[in-house]
């Protein structure tokens, strides 16, 4: 553990656990919004924008974040007013960015390492910059999540009630739409785009089978997800393997477990 | 005359336009009334109350809420919405408690949670509730903000007959002190309740006494 001497490690386990925190977060209303794909599609998508990124030469944090926040809020107008099934606009973004990406990297051919980072995640390669930007997005979504709680709640229940009750549903589901995007290109950095979408679904899925309110889901989704990386993260370091299959295995163990559980509760309350 | 509540004129509405699912209706809802709206899957019975709550927006016509046109009316707090209980999110994980405290503070909402016997419910996930419970929550909700309307989408669907008869009788003391609107398939328990109903679905949409159409049934079954 004397790795854990190194500053560079810190930025890495720090901006690890608070995308884990966010994203896990930010998963909960997704989940029973039945937007659990936008993870998987916004990070295959992604791969396109990344990949344009580095052929024109423009900082790719930057360029992606914008690529995402605005794939995110094409994805949600085309739901809302073209009333198309989210599940196929979701894979329009994921097909594209993906035919995007395979055309840059066919007509280049010096694209390859820099892909590679983000096909896989660094997590223990992330630059001050970087931090500060994992940092901001983790505030704005606690932020978020903390002011409208009660709103998001209710749009999660039924968003006619909602809109009866007063609640801007469109404005709050743009808002967790955009927010959850940039959330998504954090969680590239920390396990790349294959695994991404891990963090948006896994955590409020595991709490889904224990949970026994809606702020319970919300907490243990966050601990679900900040345990795993925290796990991963000392295991890739202790057995020299690579910190995104770490991360993302350690939430698939933590998910069996709980399901486990739930089954060994319910045969109690059956059999006992 | 009482004062109408709902008045519909002209109504039109399709998703597609050679299929006019509503075409050119016109009616009233007046103020106390318990009034039904009948027929068949499909006939646009749902639609029609997602115009009149401002969720769609009609082709041609103009609907007003307490005289007031649709597109400026801004009281919704007396209006109250009861939607199918399928529609709530199959993944919510909420209990009754979150939800009262989500739509409005504890003093304003204690009324109806003794009203409706909710008490023993509080602590427990909406969608581990048996379908009557639910109802109940469901109209709970829909009454916080003590409403002058109250519009329900197939109340009775799916409940067994006790969980009926619970609903059915807290619709009707409801309906003394407010004007109820139902949509539902169930011919019966609108024939019951309803003062005045409107037939969707049929060659001419029309709004009939109970009584007239309880006499047409009649006439219809001796013919069959």
């Amino acid at each position: 553990m004397i790795l854990l001497d190194y500053a560079f490690l810190w930025k890495g386990i720090l901006s690890g656990l608070l995308i884990s925190i966010s994203t896990s977060l930010m998963g909960v209303f997704l989940l029973m919004k039945r937007l659990s794909l936008l993870g998987a599609g916004l990070s295959h998508a992604a791969f396109g924008g990344i990949a344009l990124a580095i052929l024109l030469g423009i900082d790719p944090m930057v360029f992606t974040l914008f690529y995402m926040v605005m794939s995110g809020l094409t994805i949600q107008l085309l739901i809302e007013r073209k009333g198309l099934p989210a599940d196929t606009v979701i894979s329009l973004f994921f097909s594209l960015g993906v035919a995007l990406a395979i055309i840059i990297l066919g007509i280049t051919q010096n694209l390859g390492s820099n892909i590679y980072s983000y096909l896989f995640g660094s997590i223990l390669t992330v630059s001050d910059r970087e931090l500060l930007g994992v940092l901001l997005v983790s505030l704005l979504s606690l932020v978020f999540v903390f002011f409208y709680y009660r709103k998001l709640l209710l749009i999660s229940f039924n968003e006619e009630i909602a809109l009866l009750r007063g609640v801007k549903v469109r404005t709050l589901n743009y808002l967790l739409i955009g927010i959850a995007s940039a959330n998504i290109v954090f969680a590239i950095k920390a396990v790349g785009l294959i695994l991404a979408s891990s963090f948006i679904a896994i955590p409020p899925m595991s709490a889904l089978l224990v949970s026994t309110s809606f702020l319970s889901t919300l907490v243990l989704s966050v601990l679900v997800s900040f345990l795993a990386t925290l796990m991963g993260i000392f295991l890739s370091l202790e057995l020299d393997i690579p910190p995104s299959g770490a991360i993302v295995l350690c939430m698939v163990v933590m998910f069996l477990f709980l399901a486990f559980w739930r089954l060994l509760v319910n045969l109690r309350r059956r059999f006992l | 005359m009482p004062s109408e509540v709902i008045k519909v004129s002209n109504l039109t509405f399709y998703y597609r336009q050679e299929e006019p699912l509503i075409d050119n209706l016109s009616f009233s809802v007046f103020e106390g009334e318990f009034f039904g709206i009948l027929g068949p899957n499909g006939a646009g019975k749902t639609t029609l109350l997602r115009l009149i709550l401002g969720f769609l927006k009609p082709i041609k016509g103009r609907i007003e809420l307490f005289g007031q046109d649709l597109h400026t009316f801004k009281e919704w707090k007396r209006v109250g919405y009861v939607p199918q209980r399928f529609y709530v999110e199959r993944a919510f994980t909420g209990t009754v408690g979150e939800l009262f405290k989500a739509i409005a503070p504890k003093e304003k909402v204690g009324w109806i949670i003794a009203y409706l016997h909710l008490e023993d419910l509080l602590k427990k996930q909406f969608n581990k509730l048996s379908g009557g419970q639910q109802q109940r929550v469901l109209l709970a909700l829909a009454l916080t903000t003590n409403p002058d309307l109250l519009i329900l989408d197939e109340p009775l669907t799916g409940l067994d007959i006790h969980a009926q008869e619970h609903i059915e009788n807290i619709l009707r003391d409801i309906s003394k002190t407010k004007t109820v609107v139902v949509v539902s398939h169930d011919v019966s328990f609108v024939l019951r309740n309803a003062s005045r109903i409107l037939c969707l679905g049929m060659q001419e949409c029309q709004v009939v006494k109970a009584q007239e159409l309880k006499g047409m049934l009649k006439e219809l079954y001796k013919l069959h």
